[in-house]
């Protein structure tokens, strides 16, 4: 399996096999299957916002099941403590009897994570997650434990219930590869879920991948997917276009943001086309597939001022304004 | 543009890039020519306005088409493209999900697998794709709109054409207005050219040049309207010229002021008489004689009779602003007060006048051929001002048709047409100043018949009677009102008040304005 023809023609046949598998599962937000598969290949993680009951912890446990990884579930509340997410030390006693310290992982050892309504839980053990996500590691009692790969964090908040949240730190925020707002079903895929899950027989989701380095080495192949310095220039300037103080900034971004997409923005950006561009049947990124990009790769990069959020102005409209220019 | 499979990307882009400068030179062409072609019109119609010959010649379109392609040409060299560019338009342009591009760069760094990969796949793209469509070579849309200031300027000419002809036939009709004109001004010319030549005389010259300017001035007016008013007037300067020439004093005039000033000395009469019959001869011999004979009278009041006599004469003439050289000499001479007395002085300038006089011919010959040229002049000239009598045409006696078919009457007042002459009250004739127009209110009893208001009833003094009929007055607003100062404002008032009901009552002022005054300072009373 050396041919790199054959490396992509697999990478996109399992893409597509395992979007397939979790539409068994899944009704409808395709584009929240992709924008989670992108990222899932691209070694990112990924912000749902979005009302509960709408199939967020059913995506991740799918997605799982498809891969063959290790699912685990946070349901994040105001007295969640970091400990139970990393884990902690407990004392146990060895087979002669002795007491020692013995490392109990917590559900951060995973491939898969759902972290669910993130926002619930204090700063503090919110960023209990950030060396997880970023690092790939945790540490407890001074020793580094690391986490399995790939490892993947998916995080819900509920955009509607505000009080008694804790919204996010600019800093975890951008280290989430994508946000994506799940938005609620039409007529069509509310008839056809309430068709799959009230029915007697329950869909199976079968394997696409069976080990995880397989995974691994897909994602190793879309990182060599070439990139033109003039296509690349596009992310440069989508990214500076959101900052205010730049020339290149649109005439929103200079009125309504306040702090432009962080060079972790353009990173995304390059590597969502990529994946974008295998899946379109290409070698090469095109400026198109960094478009495709941007508003997932931006939108919870920006933050906008008070008179943006006073005029109901939204980092999706910054966005768009400059894709619209460009 | 078919290529070949895995063809060099590099030609495509070069055989893009010849497309695209020959489009944009063909762009920059066209704005370069609809620019020039704007500009050309503004200055063509700018001409037209000034009513000056048109600039658009020629050599001066070549050398606007010239311009336009250098310019043209200068602004498709300076945006000269990369191939990077070429390549980012047509991959804009084309839909190529910027093959172009990555193929390019792909040709020049070194790739990976997947990179070898994606090379070869543009590059399959490419060869199956034609670009010719992405870069239209057809003229420059806007190109149709040269169509307007090439009509705009061809109606401009066609305007001046019209402009032109019509012009010539104006300008035609005002020099045979001002041809007759004319041609006696260049024969007056001649005559006084000749008269010069015969006089020596330097004013002559100058009036000769004058003349002779004068008719160039007259040939070149276009406008019959205007030719004749330039008639006019060319000849009224001319008259008034000559006039000022011939008030000017003579030779033999400064030569009759010194005898007249010397006549107090003995034997200087008969200088005098002879001077005044114009007998140069006989006043040198006569002025010898008084210098030979004895000068028992020239006392010290004789003296002084003669200098104050000689100061007159010199101030005299030098009031007719023309003073010979000699007679200079003779004043600076008198007021340096050299080592002779005034009347030697001057008996010693006369007899250096006389001896040039006679060296120069007879004195009287000069002066009087200039004045015969002058008065000759001013008659010729007053003869083609107001016309000799005789009308060149016989159905338009005395009268000159203008170009505009307007009726010139030009009426003879010279002295020979003594029914000519202007008569006050005829409001048909001139008053008489050159270049006035038509005096209405001319009469001979501007107040009326002498007695007439006699014959028609007796004076009647008209008289009013004060208090009866409108008043002219006025209502001041009182400042009282607006003042805060009412204390020092009061006392102030007391006193111009009681001032003025003084002068009111001593001063000559009329009744009428003494009530003005009292209602005033009522107006101005503080409030209490």
């Amino acid at each position: 399996m050396n041919d790199p023809a054959a490396q992509v023609e697999r990478f996109r046949t399992v893409f597509a096999r395992v979007r397939d598998e979790i539409g068994k599962m899944m009704v409808g937000h395709a584009e929240i299957v992709e924008g989670v598969l992108v990222a899932f290949f691209a070694g990112g993680h990924v912000l749902l916002e979005g009302v509960p009951g709408l199939g967020k912890t059913m995506l991740v446990r799918t997605l799982g099941e498809a891969v063959n990884l290790k699912f685990s579930r946070i349901q994040f509340t105001p007295d969640l403590m970091p400990s139970d997410i990393v884990g902690t030390n407990v004392i146990g006693e060895d087979e002669h009897g002795r007491k020692t310290f013995r490392f109990e992982p917590g559900p951060v050892f995973a491939n898969l994570l759902l972290a669910d309504e993130i926002n619930r839980a204090t700063p503090k053990t919110q960023s209990a997650l950030l060396e997880a996500m970023q690092e790939n590691h945790v540490t407890v009692g001074g020793t580094q434990h690391v986490l399995e790969q790939p490892f993947l964090v998916l995080a819900t908040q509920n955009p509607i219930e505000m009080e008694g949240t804790y919204p996010l730190p600019e800093a975890q925020l951008d280290r989430f590869f994508f946000k994506l707002k799940v938005r609620f079903p039409g007529a069509d895929d509310l008839h056809a879920i309430l068709d799959r899950t009230t029915a007697a027989e329950k869909p199976v989701v079968e394997k696409v991948l069976h080990e995880a380095s397989e995974i691994l080495a897909l994602r190793d192949l879309v990182r060599q997917v070439p990139v033109a310095r003039e296509v690349q220039a596009q992310a440069v300037n989508l990214v500076l276009a959101t900052h205010p103080e730049e020339a290149l900034a649109s005439p929103m971004a200079k009125r309504y943001v306040r702090y432009g997409a962080s060079p972790r923005g353009a990173q995304t950006l390059i590597l969502a086309g990529k994946i974008f561009a295998l899946l379109d049947g290409r070698y090469h990124v095109a400026k198109d597939d960094i478009s495709r990009a941007a508003a997932a790769a931006l939108r919870h990069r920006i933050i906008m001022n008070f008179e943006g959020e006073a005029e109901g102005k939204s980092s999706d409209n910054v966005i768009a304004e400059i894709l619209a220019r460009q | 543009m078919k290529t070949n499979p895995g063809a060099d990307v590099f030609a495509i882009l070069r055989s893009l890039r010849r497309r695209l400068i020959v489009r944009e030179f063909l762009d920059a062409l066209a704005a370069c020519a609809l620019i020039s072609g704007a500009s050309l019109v503004a200055v063509e119609a700018v001409m037209r306005f000034l009513r000056m010959p048109p600039l658009i010649t020629v050599e001066v379109f070549a050398a606007a088409v010239a311009c336009v392609v250098l310019v043209a040409a200068v602004i498709v060299l300076a945006r000269r493209r990369s191939l990077e560019c070429v390549a980012a338009f047509a991959d804009r342009r084309g839909g190529t999900k910027d093959r172009l591009i990555t193929a390019l760069a792909l040709s020049r760094a070194p790739a990976g697998e997947v990179a070898a990969l994606a090379r070869a796949e543009c590059e399959t793209f490419l060869a199956r794709a034609d670009f010719r469509p992405l870069i239209p070579l057809h003229p420059p849309r806007v190109g149709v709109w040269l169509v307007v200031p090439l009509v705009a300027i061809a109606l401009l000419r066609l305007d001046f054409a019209v402009h032109r002809a019509a012009a010539r036939t104006t300008a035609g009709q005002a020099q045979a207005a001002v041809a007759d004109t004319v041609a006696q001004i260049e024969q007056l010319a001649r005559k006084v050219q000749q008269a010069h030549e015969r006089t020596k005389d330097e004013e002559l010259k100058k009036l000769a040049d004058q003349l002779q300017r004068s008719a160039e001035r007259l040939r070149a007016e276009a406008k019959p309207g205007d030719a004749q008013k330039s008639a006019l007037r060319e000849l009224s300067a001319l008259e008034e010229m000559m006039r000022d020439i011939q008030r000017q004093p003579s030779p033999a005039d400064e030569m009759k002021e010194l005898a007249k000033a010397l006549a107090p000395m003995p034997g200087m009469k008969d200088v005098l008489k002879a001077l005044n019959e114009n007998n140069l001869a006989e006043a040198q011999r006569a002025l010898e004689r008084a210098k030979q004979s004895p000068q028992p009278g020239a006392d010290q009041a004789t003296e002084e009779q003669v200098e104050k006599a000689l100061s007159e004469a010199v101030q005299n003439l030098a009031d007719r602003r023309r003073l010979s050289q000699a007679l200079q000499n003779l004043a600076e001479q008198m007021q340096q007060r050299g080592g002779q007395s005034p009347s030697q002085q001057a008996m010693q300038q006369l007899a250096q006048m006389l001896q040039q006089a006679q060296r120069g011919g007879q004195p009287g010959d000069s002066s009087s051929q200039r004045q015969m040229t002058m008065q000759e002049l001013i008659s010729a000239l007053e003869n083609m001002k107001f016309g000799d009598g005789e009308s060149q045409n016989p159905q338009n006696p005395g009268g000159q048709k203008t170009g505009d078919g307007q009726q010139l009457t030009i009426q003879n007042f010279s002295a020979g047409n003594p029914n000519a002459q202007p008569q006050p009250g005829d409001a048909q004739s001139p008053g008489g100043k050159p270049g006035s127009d038509r005096d209405l209110g001319t009469s001979v009893t501007p107040f009326g018949e002498k007695g007439s208001a006699q014959d028609k009833g007796g004076e009647l003094a008209l008289k009013g009677q004060l208090g009866q009929g409108e008043t002219l007055s006025m209502m001041l607003p009182g400042a009282a009102d607006q003042s805060r100062a009412a204390r020092r404002y009061k006392d102030l008032y007391d006193a111009a008040a009681a001032a003025a009901q003084d002068s009111v009552q001593q001063e000559n002022i009329p009744l009428g304005s003494r009530f003005l005054i009292k209602r005033y300072f009522e107006s101005i009373r503080p409030q209490e």
